[in-house]
């Protein structure tokens, strides 16, 4: 089960990185300076990372309790 | 999105009876149905009500007394071993004394906690581990009767042990890449025409250079023309 975790965990980890990735090459075509691309590739970044936490929070619910609204709170 | 978001919250807010049925079994004069919240989770309370009624014609009966009794079910589960979830009751498997010391309390269910005034109804706090057994006594003058259920517990959230080095990779990954990008700062900045992967493609490269082109004066029409 462990393993299926960390299985789960790694895919969502490349799955953040890859995004990350081509978000800032598609910002540095169209901004030559490093800070322009930043703050082209920031929301999307902030999109991703949110993704990707809600992605590892759901993975850590055991499977009865995925989906069910009032395990947000 | 919006229409996802909404979807997710707006159940907090929700009037339904979302009770799942426990348990449905007659005994002695009566006939009881127990409904349990949906997801019973450890250290939280759970709502639990009963609906008790006239084992000879289903009449609802609303003069009754229950009383709800919560007990760990590992010993008895060893016991009993391939039994399904609702079953005899434990007395017959324990001896009185090993029963008494195992019950974690004794809760009275009312009408008065019940949103469903036909129900009786107690919020039970699943303290410890591992699954519970519920046990019900049901009483109306002379007559009384007795149930049994096991409540499979849910553990709130899995063991993150061991996983914060898994989860610390992509940080690690994007310290070290801003770092690289950082450390070749000049060199990136004089690549203009750097494409998607590394290389100019010919459409992108060419957007990629008209985007950052100053805007050039558009010289007007002469008047001879």
């Amino acid at each position: 089960m462990t393993n299926v975790r960390i299985l789960q965990i790694l895919l969502l980890d490349i799955g953040l990185l890859a995004t990350l990735y081509l978000g800032w090459r598609v910002a540095r075509i169209y901004a030559p300076k490093l800070r322009l691309a930043l703050r082209a590739v920031a929301p999307w970044s902030v999109v991703a990372v949110g993704l990707y936490v809600f992605g590892v929070w759901t993975c850590l619910q055991p499977m009865q309790m995925r989906g069910l609204p009032n395990a947000l709170f | 999105m919006a229409l996802a978001l909404l979807a997710v919250f707006a159940t907090q807010f929700a009037k339904g009876d979302g009770g799942v049925v426990l348990l449905h079994e007659a005994g002695g004069p009566f006939s009881v149905t127990v409904f349990l919240s949906p997801e019973v989770t450890r250290g939280e309370h759970t709502d639990v009500s009963v609906l008790v009624q006239s084992r000879t014609n289903g009449d609802v009966v609303l003069n009754a007394d229950v009383w709800l009794t919560i007990e760990p079910s590992r010993n008895l589960v060893a016991r009993i071993g391939t039994e399904s979830l609702c079953g005899a009751p434990p007395a017959s498997v324990m001896s009185p004394s090993a029963y008494q010391a195992q019950q974690e309390g004794t809760f009275p269910a009312t009408r008065e906690q019940a949103s469903n005034k036909l129900l009786y109804a107690a919020a039970l706090n699943m303290n410890g581990t591992g699954d519970r057994r519920l046990h019900i006594n049901v009483s109306r003058e002379s007559d009384s009767a007795e149930f049994d259920c096991l409540i499979p517990a849910i553990q709130a959230s899995a063991d993150t042990r061991g996983l914060w080095l898994f989860l610390l990779i992509p940080f690690i990954a994007i310290a070290a890449f801003a770092l690289n990008q950082k450390l070749r700062k000049h060199s990136l900045e004089q690549e203009t025409d750097l494409g998607l992967f590394g290389w100019a493609p010919a459409g992108l490269g060419e957007a990629g250079k008209n985007f950052r082109r100053k805007p050039q004066k558009i010289a007007a029409p002469s008047a001879s023309t």
